[in-house]
């Protein structure tokens, strides 16, 4: 199984921050990407019955946000390939409720990204593999 | 009839209620006591006088339907809204319920009317309606104000939470040191403009 990771933010220094956290407990190749679309575009073309990807979402971005992008997952054909750990600026439960309603959102973290809040997530059995 | 005098004299002296008929000329046959106090100021005694009168002409309308329809259908009471004078150049709001008045030989003998001035209802209804719509607006203001406060000013702020994170762990990086206090001070200028937008934006809102 292949396996990638990729980080969605709409911010330069965000990007930069969450690959310094996420860099050194990876397992995987990651990219990052400076909005949802771009992001949508090569998940199109990476995940296939062969490889998965874990996807590190910002929710408040211009042109495609982040609940936009989550609603296009639901249309992919290997929905069950697909990881998504929401990274939002947000503190409001609502977001959190509704972000986990989506079944492949396997967690909400309030910015900022912390080493400890990621190495939390590689308890959860799906997401272990990409993760040192 | 009998139906009529019996509700005449019940409310005859009601200080609440305006009762009226309107023969099939279309003047008053009778108004009570009520009634003729408030509008004196157009004539002593009403009666015998054209019902329109005391009306708003553009309410003139709603009368001749609502008594079409009391005769279409007779022992129904037909609801109508009706502005009238209230003698200082202004209208009061009155609402009203008709009913066809029907003689021993089954002729059409006009129309009854009961009343009541609801003029302070629709003020209050039209300021409850104001203050409904400012509570709404305030509240959208208020989830504005959330919304900015968790993405708009957060993000900026965490951003410059985990830089001098990463500042304080790059201890004998220099030129890393200096990229990123450029960072953090980009990042405080952004912040700064955000919340000065935000407080420009709600003081222009909540003026």
């Amino acid at each position: 199984m292949n396996r990638s990771v990729i980080i969605v933010d709409d911010d330069n220094f965000t990007l930069y921050i969450n690959q310094e956290i996420l860099e050194p407990i990876i397992s995987t190749t990651w990219k990052t990407f400076l909005g949802a679309k771009a992001a949508l575009v090569f998940l199109e073309a990476y995940v296939n019955e062969e490889s998965q990807l874990l996807i590190f979402l910002d929710l408040n971005m211009p042109v495609m946000n982040g609940w936009q992008f989550l609603d296009e997952l639901k249309t992919s054909k290997f929905q069950a390939n697909i990881f998504v750990v929401i990274v939002t600026s947000s503190i409001d439960q609502r977001d959190s409720f509704r972000a986990l309603e989506y079944p492949c959102v396997h967690g909400f973290i309030s910015k900022p990204l912390e080493e400890k809040t990621v190495l939390a997530l590689a308890e959860i059995p799906q997401l272990s593999f990409f993760f040192k | 009839m009998q139906n009529f005098t019996q509700t005449r004299d019940l409310l005859e002296q009601s200080s609440y209620f305006y009762l009226i008929s309107v023969g099939m000329d279309g003047n008053y046959s009778y108004t009570n006591p009520n009634y003729k106090n408030q509008f004196q100021f157009l004539h002593d005694d009403l009666v015998g006088k054209p019902y329109h009168i005391t009306m708003h002409p553009d309410d003139c309308k709603i009368c001749e339907e609502a008594s079409a329809l009391c005769f279409q259908n007779p022992g129904k009471l037909i609801p109508a809204t009706i502005r009238k004078h209230d003698g200082q150049g202004g209208y009061i709001c009155t609402q009203w319920e008709f009913r066809a008045m029907i003689n021993n030989r089954s002729e059409p003998a006009g129309v009854f009317c009961i009343g009541y001035d609801i003029t302070e209802l629709v003020a209050e209804r039209a300021a409850s309606q104001k203050i409904n719509e400012e509570v709404l607006a305030h509240s959208t203001l208020l989830e504005n104000i959330v919304f900015q406060q968790t993405h708009t000013v957060r993000a900026p702020l965490t951003n410059l939470i985990a830089l001098t994170r990463i500042l304080n762990k790059s201890h004998d990086d220099v030129q890393l040191r200096s990229n990123l206090a450029n960072m953090i001070l980009e990042t405080a200028k952004k912040l700064d403009d955000i919340i000065s937008d935000i407080v420009k934006n709600v003081r222009e809102k909540i003026r």
